[in-house]
C-alpha cells in the first residue's frame, strides 16, 4: 500500500476547509426557503363565496364544508394539510393564497383551525332556505347574465316562476295565479 | 513539602476536570470536519454528565453489582490517575516502583471495565463485551510490553527514571508503540467497536443510563486522558532538565489536550473496524514496531 | 422482436391452455388459464421464456364477474413487454394453486393475496403475514363487501418469548431507520440465519384508495406518502398506469419534467444511502458530507416543485409547476457543483480502508439466487442482472435520453455501493440531457377522461430498483390499486446475503438493498411456530422477509 494511498482519506481535512459549515443555527438564523416554497394556505374572506371547490379537491380533506342552520362554514384543519396547494389551483374567485409559512407547531388545536363562516341567502319567492351563499349567486349572474331572475329563487318557486312567465304568455291574468 | 503536596492535589484535581472539557473540544474540532456547529459550548460533555447524574437511578436485576462496579471502577481509575506525573514527578510518583504500580493499576481498570459492561447480560452488551476482552487482550499485552521496555530503557521502575532518559530512536519507538496502544485502549474510532452504536445501540453501555452511565462516561474519558498524559509525560520528563519543572507542569494539560486531538482528529479520518479485521490489523501494526524498537535497542541507537 | 412475434411464441408455447390470448397495450399480453392450468403456465413464462416475475394482482372481481381474480405480472424485460397471467378463483371458497416453489418471488404475494382477500393457496404454509396479529380471522378488508372503515375489535394472540441464540435487531434499532423487526440467529459473530417480521407500518393505503373519499386526481398525494424518500415514483407510477389504462394523451413537456424530478429524486435518495451507508461503518464524516451535498439537491427540488420532499406536482394527465429560464439555470449551476463535489467525495469514501474492507465480500448475492427471487433496482445490478426500468420499459422522457446502467457481478455490499455512486453520476447525466431537448408546449393533457373496467400498468426506476403499479379503473376512482415497491421484491434476498455474514456487517448488509418499510410495509408478520429449521431448509421460499405499503 503505497503512503499516498494511506493519507488519502486526510483529504477530508481540505474538503472540510472548502466547505466551511453548513449549518444554520435555526430558529436564531431564519433557515432558507426558496421562493417557490408552500406552506399553509391563506383564506381570503372577502372573495371566498363558500362554493366548495377546494373541499372536494382537498386530498387529505383538511377542507371541510358544513352546515349548520343558516351558515355554511369553510373549515381549514392545518393537522391535516400536506400543503399541495391544490384548493388555490381550484378555487374558481382566486381566494386562495399559498403562502411560505410553515411553523405551525402549536399546543392547541384551536390555533391549527380556520373557520369561515357563510350566511345562506333566503329565497326571495318562500323565504325558505337557498342553499347558496349571496357571492355564490352574484358569480352565477356573473358568468350567466340570463339567470338574474332566478337565481334569488328557490327550486319550488323557480318552477312557478317559470310556469307562472309561460302561463302569462299564453294569456292567463295575474289574478288567477294570486288569487 | 506541604506546599509540594497542596500544588500537587491542586494539579491532580484540575486533571481530573479536565477530559470532559477536552471532550467537548474534541466535539467542536470534528464537527468542523463534519461542516457542521458542534455542540453550543465546550463544556458541552460536562453538562450532559451533570444532567446524567440528576436523573434517576434505574436499579435492574442485575443492578446492585453494576452499581457495586462502577463505584469500584470510578475509584480505581481515580487512583490511576493519581500516580500518574503530571509533567513533574509528584510525591506518588517519585517513589520507588511508581510505574510498576502505575501497569498494574491500569490493568485493574480495564478489568473492572469489562466486568461492569458484563453484568447487565443483555445480548447486545455481551457481545461488546466480548469483543472489548479480545482488543483488550491483545492491546494490553503490547501496553504492558511498552511500559516493561520503558522501565529497562530507562533503568528503573519508577517514573522518576524517565527524567534521566535520553533521547534516542529506541525511545522514540518505545513512544510510538505506547501511543498506537493507547490510540486502541481509549476505545476511539475504528477501534470502538465494544460501543458501535449502528451495530450494537452502544454495545456495553446500553443497559446503563443517569448517573450509572455519567460514572462510565466520566471513567472512559479519564481514562482516556491517563492514557494520553502517560504520552505527555514521555515527552515533557526529560525535558524538565531544560525547561525546568514549573514550565513543564504548566504545559502538562495543553500536551495532552495536543495528543487528544491529535487521536480525535485521526478518528474522525477513519471507519469503524470489524472483530474479525481487528486482531489482525492491530498485529501488523504491533509485531513490526516490536521487532524495529529490539533492533533498535540492540543496536543502541 | 414485435409483438406479433411474441403473441407467436406465446401462442405456441401456452395455446394448449390458455382459454384466452389477447394483447392490451397498456399492460401487456394478457394470457387467461384456469387455476389448474396455472402452474404449467407460471412454470413456461418463468422458466422457459425466462421472464422476470414483477407482481401479483390479487382482486375481488365479485362485483364485476362474481370470482376472485389474480394476475400475475411477468416481464421480458430484453423486449420490454409484460406477460400477464390471468386466471379466476371460485367466489365463495377462493382456492389457487400455489406457485411460490415455481417461482420464489410469489411467495409473498401469495401469502399478501391469503390476508387481504382470504384467497387460499394449496400446497403451501399460510400464515398471518401482512395483517397485524390481533386481526380477527376471517375478515379479508380487501373485498369489495368490507367497508374501508370498518374497526374490528382485536383478537387475543399470544407470541412465545425469544429463546435460543437469537439476536433482535427492531422494532427499533439504531441501524434502523423505520419500525422492522430482525431477529438474527448467530453463532459467534456470525449470522446463521434471519427471520424478518416486517409491515409493521402497514396503513392499508390499496384499500383507502378504493374508497369514496379518494377521486382519481387525489390518490396521487396518497400515492407519493408511500414513501417519504422515494415517494414521487409512487406518484409518477400511479399516475403512469391511469395514463396507460385511459389512454391520455400527456404532453411532452409534462412527461420531460417528470423525468428530471425523478432524477433529483434518485440523486438525494442515493445521496442519503450513502451518507448511512457511511454511517453504519462508523465515518461519520461521509455521512456528513453526503448529506452537506445532499441539502443542495433539496433545495433544488423545492425550487422545482415547492417542497422538499413530497413534491405534490404530479396529476393524471400532467404535471402542475413548469420550469422556467431562471430554474434551469439553477439546476445547471447545482449540477455543475454537485459533480465535483461528489467526485470528490466518491473518491474519499472509497479511500477509508475500513469501508473497504468490510464492504467487500460482505452480504453477498449470488446471481442465480437473484434471479430466482427476481430482485430489482442496484440490488440486481450489483449481482450482474442487467436490469433497469429505465431502458428496458421506457417511461416518461427516458426514451430520449442516452444513460449507462452500472452492473456489477461481485453481489457484494461494495458492489451496491459502486452502482449507487455511478448511478448519482449517470442521473446528472439524465438531466443534463432532458434540460437539453426540453420541448415547450403546455404541462397538463387536454382532456382527462378515465372510462370503467380498464387494466393499466406503471413502472418507475425507483432509486431502490422497480416499483410497479397495476391499476383497474373504476367509477370515478380506481377499481383496484395494487402497489408493488421495490424493497417488497429485495428483503427476501436479505436471507441468502445475511447468511454466513459478519454480525458487524449485517446492520450494513440490511441497508445495502436500501430498504424502504413504510413502501413495503402496506403489511408482513411471521409465524414464529413456523420455527428455524424449516426455514434453513427452503432456501429458496424465504419465508421470515417483509416489505410493505
Amino acid at each position: 500500500m503505497s503512503l499516498k494511498k494511506l493519507l488519502k482519506p486526510f483529504k477530508l481535512i481540505s474538503i472540510a476547509r472548502r466547505s466551511g459549515v453548513v449549518t444554520v443555527l435555526y430558529p436564531y438564523q431564519k433557515s432558507l426557503i426558496t421562493t417557490e416554497f408552500r406552506g399553509k394556505i391563506s383564506i381570503d374572506a372577502t372573495k371566498c363565496m363558500g362554493c366548495g371547490a377546494c373541499v372536494n379537491a382537498c386530498p387529505p380533506n383538511a377542507l371541510t364544508l358544513s352546515r349548520r342552520d343558516d351558515t355554511i362554514i369553510l373549515n381549514y384543519f392545518i393537522g391535516r394539510c400536506i400543503f399541495c396547494g391544490r384548493c388555490a389551483e381550484v378555487c374558481p374567485v382566486g381566494a386562495i393564497t399559498v403562502t411560505h409559512e410553515f411553523e405551525l407547531a402549536s399546543t392547541s388545536t384551536r390555533d391549527l383551525n380556520e373557520s369561515l363562516v357563510h350566511r345562506i341567502e333566503r329565497c326571495s319567492g318562500c323565504g325558505g332556505g337557498l342553499g347558496a351563499t349571496s357571492r355564490m349567486l352574484q358569480y352565477v349572474i356573473l358568468h350567466s347574465p340570463a339567470s338574474e331572475n332566478y337565481v334569488h329563487l328557490c327550486p319550488d318557486c323557480r318552477k312557478k316562476k317559470l310556469i307562472q312567465s309561460l302561463a302569462m304568455k299564453m294569456g292567463a291574468r295575474t289574478e288567477d295565479y294570486e288569487g | 513539602m506541604w506546599l509540594a503536596i497542596s500544588l500537587y492535589i491542586v494539579f491532580l484535581l484540575v486533571f481530573l476536570l479536565i477530559p470532559p472539557l477536552y471532550d467537548g473540544i474534541e466535539r467542536k474540532i470534528r464537527a468542523k470536519l463534519h461542516s457542521r456547529i458542534g455542540p453550543p459550548t465546550l463544556l458541552q460533555t460536562w453538562y450532559d454528565i451533570l444532567k446524567l447524574f440528576k436523573k434517576e437511578l434505574v436499579i435492574t436485576d442485575t443492578g446492585l453489582a453494576s452499581v457495586l462496579l462502577s463505584g469500584l471502577l470510578i475509584a480505581t481509575v481515580i487512583i490511576t490517575a493519581s500516580t500518574l506525573p503530571l509533567g513533574f514527578s509528584t510525591p506518588i510518583t517519585s517513589s520507588g516502583s511508581s510505574l510498576v504500580l502505575f501497569t498494574v493499576l491500569l490493568i485493574g481498570c480495564q478489568l473492572l471495565w469489562v466486568s461492569l459492561t458484563l453484568t447487565p447480560g443483555n445480548p447486545y452488551a455481551t457481545i461488546g463485551v466480548f469483543r472489548e476482552a479480545l482488543i483488550g487482550m491483545i492491546n494490553e499485552f503490547f501496553l504492558v510490553m511498552g511500559l516493561v521496555a520503558l522501565m529497562f530503557y530507562t533503568g528503573s521502575p519508577s517514573f522518576d527514571g524517565m527524567i534521566w532518559a535520553r533521547p534516542s530512536l529506541t525511545y522514540l519507538l518505545i513512544f510510538i508503540l505506547l501511543a498506537v496502544s493507547a490510540f486502541i485502549g481509549s476505545g476511539r474510532i475504528p477501534y470502538d467497536i465494544a460501543e458501535a452504536e449502528p451495530e450494537l445501540a452502544s454495545g456495553v453501555l446500553i443497559e446503563f443510563s443517569g448517573p450509572l452511565l455519567g460514572i462510565t462516561l466520566y471513567s472512559h474519558y479519564l481514562k482516556r486522558a491517563i492514557l494520553y498524559g502517560l504520552l505527555a509525560d514521555m515527552i515533557l520528563l526529560p525535558l524538565t532538565r531544560i525547561i525546568g519543572v514549573a514550565v513543564s507542569a504548566l504545559i502538562y494539560p495543553v500536551m495532552v489536550l495536543a495528543i487528544w486531538i491529535v487521536f480525535a482528529v485521526i478518528s474522525v479520518m477513519l471507519g469503524r473496524t470489524r472483530v474479525d479485521i481487528a486482531p489482525r490489523s492491530m498485529l501488523k501494526i504491533y509485531i513490526p514496531l516490536t521487532i524495529a524498537m529490539l533492533i533498535a535497542w540492540l543496536a543502541g541507537v | 422482436m414485435s409483438v406479433e412475434e411474441i403473441l407467436d411464441i406465446i401462442r405456441e408455447k401456452l395455446g394448449g391452455i390458455a382459454e384466452d390470448i389477447r394483447y392490451v397495450e397498456s399492460a401487456g399480453i394478457i394470457v387467461r388459464v384456469k387455476p389448474v392450468n396455472l402452474r404449467e403456465a407460471s412454470h413456461i413464462v418463468h422458466d422457459v421464456l425466462d421472464a422476470y416475475f414483477r407482481t401479483m394482482m390479487a382482486v375481488d372481481e365479485r362485483p364485476i364477474n362474481n370470482t376472485f381474480a389474480a394476475y400475475y405480472v411477468y416481464g421480458l424485460d430484453d423486449k420490454g413487454i409484460n406477460i400477464i397471467i390471468e386466471t379466476h378463483a371460485d367466489p365463495y371458497t377462493p382456492v389457487l394453486p400455489s406457485i411460490a416453489d415455481i417461482v420464489p418471488a410469489a411467495d409473498w404475494y401469495e401469502l399478501e393475496a391469503w390476508d387481504l382477500l382470504g384467497i387460499r393457496f394449496k400446497d403451501r404454509k399460510l400464515y398471518r403475514f401482512v395483517l397485524p396479529d390481533d386481526w380477527p380471522e376471517g375478515l379479508y378488508p380487501l373485498r369489495k363487501d368490507v367497508d374501508y372503515t370498518a374497526r374490528p375489535s382485536p383478537r387475543i394472540t399470544y407470541k412465545p418469548p425469544l429463546q435460543g441464540p437469537r439476536l433482535p435487531v427492531g422494532p427499533y434499532h439504531p441501524a434502523l431507520h423505520e419500525p422492522e423487526y430482525f431477529e438474527l440467529f448467530v453463532e459467534g459473530e456470525r449470522v446463521v440465519d434471519v427471520e424478518y417480521n416486517g409491515f409493521h407500518v402497514h396503513r392499508g393505503i390499496e384499500k383507502l384508495a378504493e374508497s369514496p373519499r379518494f377521486t382519481y386526481q387525489k390518490v396521487p398525494f396518497l400515492a407519493e406518502r408511500i414513501c417519504g424518500i422515494c415517494g414521487f415514483v409512487h406518484s409518477v407510477a400511479y399516475t403512469l398506469s391511469v395514463e396507460n389504462a385511459a389512454k391520455i394523451e400527456v404532453p411532452e413537456r409534462a412527461q420531460y419534467i417528470r423525468s428530471i424530478v425523478l432524477e433529483v429524486e434518485r440523486l438525494h435518495s442515493h445521496l442519503l444511502w450513502l451518507g448511512v451507508a457511511c454511517h453504519l461503518l462508523g465515518y461519520d464524516a461521509g455521512f456528513m458530507h453526503s448529506w452537506r451535498i445532499r441539502e443542495k439537491v433539496m433545495v433544488l427540488a423545492e425550487l422545482l416543485t415547492g417542497s422538499r420532499k413530497t413534491y405534490g406536482i404530479n396529476l393524471v394527465g400532467g404535471v402542475r409547476k413548469d420550469i422556467n429560464m431562471d430554474k434551469i439555470t439553477a439546476i445547471r449551476n447545482t449540477l455543475a457543483w454537485l459533480r465535483s463535489e461528489f467526485a470528490k467525495l466518491a473518491d474519499l469514501v472509497t479511500s477509508v480502508p475500513q469501508i473497504v474492507r468490510r464492504a467487500r465480500g460482505t452480504g453477498v448475492l449470488p446471481r442465480d439466487e437473484a434471479r430466482k427471487l427476481s430482485v430489482v433496482g442496484p440490488v440486481a445490478r450489483a449481482s450482474g442482472l442487467d436490469r433497469d426500468v429505465r431502458r428496458d420499459y421506457p417511461y416518461c422522457a427516458y426514451k430520449d435520453v442516452s444513460f449507462r446502467v452500472p452492473v456489477y457481478t461481485e453481489g457484494d455490499n461494495l458492489a451496491r455501493l459502486m452502482v449507487r455512486v455511478e448511478e448519482i453520476f449517470e442521473s446528472m447525466d439524465i438531466i443534463d440531457q432532458l434540460l437539453d431537448k426540453l420541448p415547450g408546449g403546455s404541462i397538463m393533457a387536454e382532456k382527462i377522461e378515465v372510462p370503467e373496467g380498464l387494466i393499466g400498468i406503471g413502472n418507475v426506476e425507483a432509486p431502490r430498483g422497480e416499483d410497479i403499479h397495476v391499476v383497474i379503473t373504476g367509477r370515478g376512482r380506481p377499481y383496484r390499486w395494487r402497489v408493488r415497491a421495490p424493497t417488497y421484491q429485495n428483503i427476501p434476498a436479505l436471507k441468502v446475503m445475511l447468511r454466513d455474514t459478519p454480525l458487524a456487517d449485517a446492520p450494513l448488509t440490511i441497508a445495502s438493498i436500501d430498504p424502504c418499510f413504510s413502501c413495503t410495509d402496506r403489511i408482513v408478520v411471521i409465524d414464529l411456530k413456523t420455527g428455524k429449521k424449516e426455514k434453513l431448509q427452503t432456501v429458496s421460499i424465504p419465508g421470515g422477509c417483509g416489505c410493505e405499503i
